[in-house]
């Protein structure tokens, strides 16, 4: 490393000269209250019947892990299962979502745990076999 | 999270954020934007609270990074982000200069004038932390690429200085 990169380096924090304007603060908490407002369970409408959750499932299992580096397949995995909160089946209540947390929440992600070691290739393998198996619960469940 | 924990959680990582996704994207109101999207989107995680604070940090920056990278992308869709740019993959000679005496708004300055590929690639090297293995997964673009826009990228820094 040159002597100009490691001074930019060991000055980053330094680089933070700007700030948002005026009201941001506010702004964002509107913008939290907004996002924390209840959320409507559009249970009549998101999902026709059981087949087309069937159907959706299964693809995302084979479509939203296939990247090989490992943080894209950690949010691929959120993603999809953030879709499926949005996509609880009519008149399944609570423990439909409590249900699908059990399946798919992680108190510390495997993500965050996995050794230094591993190549990504090897956290991108060990990665998708782990959000695989736990996508293909989920789809269990929405086939319940 | 408590309200006033989410106050003060948005106290502790507005300004990082919003610098991280400005010298990406160069405007101010794109720039809020994204920076309180990553903190709404780490607020709405519901494993936040098993993470120590590196591990926040590092997601909150990955992902501050990767937002704004996809809203530059939108933004260039047309130009075909990065696609124009180091064409020319040979290697330029290793370049540097003395830094003694040298102060940071000199060289953001410099930073802030360099032309946007360069600009991009430098600030994510440089004051993210990012390797061009990532820069190349957030971009899509080749590391080689990355890699040429970074080191020509570095000769124009040092050229700006000199000046």
């Amino acid at each position: 490393m040159t002597e100009l990169e490691q001074y930019i380096r060991s000055h980053a924090e330094e680089f933070d000269i700007k700030e948002p304007a005026q009201g941001h603060e506010d702004r964002f908490l509107a913008r939290l209250e907004e996002a924390q407002k209840p959320a409507r369970r559009p249970w009549r409408i998101v999902w026709g019947s059981v087949a087309a959750a069937a159907a959706l499932s299964a693809l995302f299992v084979v479509s939203a892990l296939r990247h090989s580096d490992p943080e894209a397949i950690y949010l691929a995995y959120m993603d999809r299962v953030s879709q499926l909160y949005s996509a609880c089946p009519a008149d399944a209540g609570n423990d439909w979502d409590e249900a699908l947390a059990g399946l798919t929440e992680e108190a510390s992600p495997l993500f965050l745990q996995l050794p230094e070691e591993m190549s990504r290739l090897e956290k991108a393998r060990v990665l998708r076999a782990h959000y695989a198996s736990l996508l293909d619960g989920a789809k269990q469940l929405a086939n319940q | 999270m408590t309200r006033q924990e989410i106050t003060a959680f948005y106290e502790q990582y507005h300004r990082r954020l919003y610098n991280t996704a400005w010298r990406i994207l160069q405007n101010s109101d794109d720039a809020e934007e994204v920076m309180q999207d990553t903190l709404l989107k780490y607020i709405g995680r519901k494993d936040s609270a098993s993470l120590s604070a590196p591990q926040i940090s590092a997601w909150l920056s990955r992902t501050c990074v990767r937002a704004s990278i996809d809203r530059l992308r939108e933004r260039k869709r047309r130009a075909d982000f990065l696609e124009l740019y180091a064409v020319d993959e040979t290697e330029v000679e290793e370049a540097d200069m003395p830094v003694e005496g040298m102060d940071v708004p000199t060289v953001l300055k410099a930073m802030e004038g360099l032309e946007e590929p360069y600009r991009l690639i430098l600030n994510l090297v440089l004051l993210e932390g990012l390797d061009y293995e990532e820069i190349s997964a957030f971009t899509g673009k080749k590391e080689v690429t990355i890699r040429s826009i970074y080191s020509r990228g570095r000769v124009k820094l040092i050229e700006r200085l000199r000046k």
